[in-house]
């Protein structure tokens, strides 16, 4: 994949896109967690949110930067 | 339980001294540890990634930091909103007015006035967010207008600032010794449930006095505002309060139905303890009992929502069993008694009805995954709308005076004093004691300026590196915000944080001028107090105009419950009656002679408006002709006339229209070809009226004694 986008003229690094679209994903992924009542059983449920989002915006970013 | 810990161990002197120290002590000291990381994190953030202002991203986490992790989530949400919409605004008004001073200023003063009415209209976190929109306009607009070619660029790098500010403050809120809003919430209901059941059944067994009843409804009153702040910070924490957010909402509403009932009950029986009606207190009494002992479980008080639960489901087996019991207590009563005691039956079904609202409500807080038993109405804050728009022409007019001073003198400093200003105008105008807010900032800022100056006049040269930055910049940062943390001292500490760091300037460029950061932070304590001045000589606070104002308004709840469509009406009505009396009273202890009367004022409202509410669903059955429901009508009318403007000439022609409306329903119920539902609704009617009419009563009687109070007076 391409290290920056053509956006509108414009070239935005592709991390953006991948960012945004990371925290939209554990958005949903948090809110899906949250009614399942999974945050009861987890020690540190903030450390929990943080390191899911690291993996999934990690792993996109490993798209790019491999 | 506390209690038994300590009885246990046989403590030491100086273990109880570390035990005091851990309670009272530990928790700020967590809360400067927590800031002060995120803030050094924040301003590491900055110089690596090498934006222009990194002590905006610095005093960003000073500004949001709060000691719960919800409240710095939410406080950082209106931040990053309010920056965001005031820099649409300052690129719009640059691109439009940058050409004129005069007009550019204007307009930014204009839009700052309509940002601060914005902050005295809402709020909680959403009236920062309206500062903040303002105050970026200054901060953006100023720097901007003198360079319109790095418009973009300011703008970015504030953004970036804020950004890197919040990210740095939610993430060590949340990461680092988390202490959860949520479980100082579940702390909350938890003892507000409680108090409520101990209340309950005390005020049944009639153990209560007068001001004792007054000092417990006030404490009540605060808490459901205290628990919409936090029920409203803590959708931001996390997943779990959202799923459990319209419960919680829904378990306040309730609350408040259910004191309003149990006051309605407790004053109708103490008006028959008054008048001695021996027969209908001694017919209640079994009743009392019953109800009393189904909201105990195992002999005591729920504890936990589980609990509640199950007693949430004792009350409802309750309730028939009480409404056919209360049935045949009326009987009992001698005839000219029955009229009182089926009110007072009435009152009773109605309050144990909220009450098991209110039980299961809690009980349904225990279950994750469930759902709201009902929908939950949303809390409706009743703030003043021409005293917000008065505050934004306040602060126009202080902005005004500066800003005329700063260009006549062309003083460099002006925007740091127009700055300051802004920010002082919409931070205290909501303030009940803005003048003493504004000078406990004021002392933190010149405490600021005085450590700046040392800070930077004999530490700054020597420094040699980001650790030692850090090192230098620690002590002052623990001590604001030690101040911070302090329930008295938190305006010094806040000052102090802002001041000193704003002008100890650690940026990427850093700059060693010391005379230029002295006149600057010399014009922010000059804008703040122009803000102080403006506070104290244009509209002073606490002025009798807003407060005579705000007392039509609670009474005028009454004329709004008799007017006001059906739908959500109970609950809008008792937020809006509680959010006006907490106006009026800011401060729950000490409320003084004149706050005891305006609770007194409160309590009736919601007694009568209640009474209002319970005609007007009998009304909604059928059985009732056009004839009378007007007459009704009518009598609604002079009701609220007479309760918004007490006068005889008004309480004369509510007591006609009620008499006429009296008489009306005694002719229909002659009437032979009636059903059981259509006497059982008219009957009904007719109780709600009764109980209006001796609401009147007490009404005429109070009337009476202030009016000769204030011929004594004058």
């Amino acid at each position: 994949m391409p290290r920056e986008l053509d956006f509108l003229g414009m070239y935005v690094p592709t991390l953006l896109p991948i960012f945004l679209g990371a925290a939209g994903l554990q958005w949903l992924l948090d809110s899906l967690l949250g009614r399942l009542g999974l945050f009861n059983r987890i020690w540190h449920p903030a450390l929990f949110r943080l390191s899911l989002f690291v993996c999934l915006f990690g792993g996109a970013a490993l798209l790019v930067y491999r | 339980m506390s209690t038994d810990a300590v009885q246990a161990q046989t403590p030491t002197a100086a273990a109880t001294a570390w035990r005091d120290w851990l309670r009272d002590e530990a928790p700020a000291w967590i809360f400067v540890f927590k800031t002060v990381t995120a803030a050094f994190l924040a301003l590491w953030i900055g110089f690596r990634f090498g934006i222009d202002n990194a002590r905006s991203a610095m005093l960003t986490v000073l500004i949001v930091a709060q000691p719960q992790s919800g409240l710095v989530v939410a406080k950082s949400f209106y931040r990053v909103i309010g920056t965001l919409v005031g820099l649409v605004v300052t690129v719009l008004l640059l691109h439009f007015l940058a050409q004129s001073r005069e007009l550019f200023v204007g307009a930014v003063a204009l839009w700052i006035g309509l940002c601060v009415a914005g902050a005295a209209y809402f709020r909680g976190f959403r009236s920062y967010g309206f500062l903040l929109a303002g105050y970026t306009t200054c901060l953006i607009g100023f720097p901007a207008a003198q360079h319109p070619e790095a418009t973009y660029a300011i703008a970015l790098s504030r953004a970036s600032a804020v950004l890197i500010g919040i990210f740095c403050a939610g993430l060590v809120a949340q990461i680092v010794l988390p202490q959860r809003l949520s479980d100082a919430m579940v702390k909350t209901v938890r003892g507000r449930f409680h108090d409520f059941v101990v209340f309950v059944r005390r005020a049944l067994g009639g153990e209560l006095k007068r001001d004792e009843l007054q000092r417990i409804h006030h404490r009540f009153i605060a808490d459901i505002l205290v628990l919409e702040t936090q029920r409203d910070a803590s959708y931001f924490e996390n997943p779990e309060v959202r799923v459990r957010d319209e419960r919680l909402r829904l378990f306040n509403a309730e609350f408040m139905a259910a004191s309003t009932g149990m006051h309605a009950l407790h004053q109708w029986m103490e008006r028959m303890r008054r008048e001695q009606r021996r027969h209908i207190v001694e017919a209640m009494a079994p009743l009392y009992r019953e109800l009393s002992a189904a909201l105990l479980r195992h002999g005591r008080p729920p504890a936990t929502a589980l609990e509640a639960h199950s007693v949430a489901l004792q009350l409802g087996r309750l309730r028939p069993r009480l409404a056919h019991d209360a049935h045949a207590a009326i009987e009992q009563v001698p005839e000219a008694d029955r009229l009182d005691c089926a009110c007072a039956v009435d009152l009773l079904l109605r309050f144990s009805a909220a009450l098991h609202d209110y039980t299961e409500a809690y009980g349904a807080l225990a279950n994750p995954g469930q759902r709201a038993p009902r929908s939950a109405p949303a809390f409706v804050p009743h703030t003043d709308p021409l005293a917000a728009a008065l505050y934004g022409v306040r602060a126009v007019l202080a902005l005004l005076a500066v800003t005329v001073f700063w260009i006549a003198t062309a003083w460099p400093n002006g925007t740091s004093a127009v700055l300051v200003t802004a920010v002082g105008c919409a931070l205290f105008a909501q303030s009940p004691a803005p003048g003493f807010a504004v000078r406990q900032m004021g002392l933190g800022y010149v405490l600021g300026l005085f450590t700046m100056m040392a800070w930077s006049l004999a530490i700054l040269p020597r420094l040699d590196g980001f650790p030692m930055l850090v090192l230098s910049l620690l002590p002052f940062l623990m001590l604001s915000n030690r101040l911070v943390a302090h329930p008295r001292y938190a305006g010094i500490g806040a000052g102090m944080n802002l001041l000193f760091i704003s002008e100890a300037a650690p940026d990427n460029v850093i700059a060693v001028n010391p005379v230029a950061s002295i006149n600057d932070g010399m014009a922010q304590i000059l804008g703040l107090a122009v803000a102080g001045i403006s506070f104290s000589i244009l509209l002073p606070a606490g002025t009798t105009l807003f407060r005579r104002r705000n007392i039509r308004r609670l009474k005028r709840q009454v004329a709004y419950a008799c007017t006001a469509p059906m739908a959500g009406l109970r609950h809008k009505l008792e937020s809006r009656t509680r959010d006006l009396l907490i106006q009026l009273l800011p401060a729950p202890a000490g409320a003084g002679a004149e706050g005891e009367r305006l609770l007194e004022t409160a309590l009736v409202v919601l007694e009568v408006a209640d009474a209002v509410i319970a005609l007007r669903e009998a009304l909604q059955r059928e059985g009732v002709d056009a004839l009378t429901r007007r007459l009704l009508r009518g009598f609604g009318s002079a009701l609220a006339r007479a309760h918004e403007m007490p006068s005889p000439a008004h309480q004369t022609a509510a007591r006609d229209a009620l008499r006429r409306a009296d008489e009306r329903l005694q002719h229909l119920l002659l009437d032979p070809g009636l059903n059981a539902r259509e006497t059982a609704t008219l009957r009904e009617i007719q109780r709600c009226l009764y109980r209006l009419g001796r609401a009147l009563d007490d009404l005429e009687t109070d009337t009476a004694m202030t009016s000769d109070g204030e011929a004594h007076a004058a």
